[in-house]
């Protein structure tokens, strides 16, 4: 009798535990398995390389600013070729974003277009933000900021008062160039 | 033994599932639908990002967004769905035998109904739901919203204007009414 009680109770204790870590890996392990996949356009960026290197920020700007490590996105494409393809793919996302690892911050959705925020670690120190946005026309994409203890208010703070001088956003333009 | 263990196993991970479903989110997936949901870690987030911390206004207005557990909203200008939120909206208020009509109200010629469910005392409510709907009109759309948590209603207005909910402006002055008496 106590063995059963011990089997079942490690059974479920696994479950929840395999279904915590599987998951966690498989959104970094989809986006590199990606990022080879010719079909994908994808960006990886270290936060280092958004810094100006003639900026103007203090310590604890600075500091703010390594708390964000990478900037990652993958876009796939809807083509007539690709309808199937498309659709597997976006399935396989949704499905990796609707595990318990990833909490849902909020989703606005409606014929043709659909958004959802996500994030994983604390409110007040966020490891993990994630924006996944699809327009049946045009295709998916998936943004991802990774960082440690990433303090929001910190980071609104921080971009209220500098100035843009101090980032190199033209990857924005990058971004919008390789979606036209 | 066992099967108690089993049982109390399969209870414990099915209600959790369940509990955070509502009746309305299966009109997220609905073609014609316009949805939005917004849940309590973002209004824990948007209460963290103190931008203002000296205007007592804006202090009030992120503790209430605080205390919110999450908003969902659904928009539909299809007649066949607009009418299915009717039912579902019909029997949601049936069941739930403890949200009682807070207002009705004109908003552009369309008919709004108001209900809450009762908090903590009567500035509170846990529940502030709305629905949107007109037969008669041409244009038949359907509007529901539903905010839950520990709603401050002399604030929610605020919040509700925010996000162009219809009826917002006359559940402004509700309040207004109410703090006179």
């Amino acid at each position: 009798m106590k063995s059963t009680i011990y089997i079942s109770m490690s059974l479920v204790l696994s479950i929840i535990l395999f279904s915590a870590c599987g998951n966690n890996a498989s959104l970094q392990k989809y986006i590199v398995e990606k990022q080879n996949d010719n079909n994908f356009i994808t960006i990886d960026l270290p936060s280092s390389l958004l810094l100006t290197e003639d900026n103007t920020l203090n310590e604890e700007q600075l500091q703010t600013v390594k708390s964000i490590k990478k900037v990652n996105m993958i876009a796939l494409q809807l083509k007539d070729e690709n309808k199937e393809f498309y659709e597997m793919e976006k399935e396989r996302v949704k499905s990796i974003l609707s595990t318990e690892t990833y909490e849902t911050l909020m989703k606005f959705g409606s014929n043709d277009m659909g958004a959802s925020l996500l994030f994983t670690g604390d409110v007040e120190a966020i490891d993990e933000i994630i924006i996944f946005a699809s327009d049946s026309e045009k295709g998916f994409g998936l943004f991802r900021v990774i960082g440690e203890d990433m303090n929001p208010s910190q980071i609104v703070k921080m971009m209220n008062k500098v100035n843009s001088q101090n980032f190199d956003l033209s990857f924005m333009n990058e971004i919008g160039g390789l979606l036209e | 033994m066992m099967k108690k263990i089993i049982a109390i196993t399969v209870i414990a991970l099915v209600s959790q599932t369940l509990f955070s479903q509502s009746v309305f989110d299966k009109f997220e997936e609905k073609q014609d639908v316009t949805s939005m949901i917004v849940t309590k870690s973002m209004f824990k987030l948007m209460s963290k990002i103190d931008l203002s911390s000296n205007d007592p206004k804006a202090k009030e207005y992120l503790n209430m967004v605080e205390n919110l557990e999450n908003i969902k909203i659904f928009t539909t200008d299809n007649p066949t769905t607009a009418s299915e939120m009717k039912k579902t909206v019909d029997s949601y208020l049936k069941s739930s035998t403890s949200l009682s009509e807070l207002m009705r109200v004109n908003d552009d010629g369309k008919n709004v109904k108001f209900y809450v469910k009762e908090g903590k005392d009567e500035n509170f409510v846990n529940e502030l739901f709305m629905f949107l709907y007109d037969e008669l009109s041409n244009d038949k759309m359907a509007v529901i919203m539903s905010i839950t948590g520990n709603i401050d209603l002399r604030q929610i207005s605020k919040l509700t204007a925010d996000l162009n909910v219809p009826g917002s402006e006359q559940l402004k002055n509700i309040e207004k009414n109410k703090n006179k008496n």
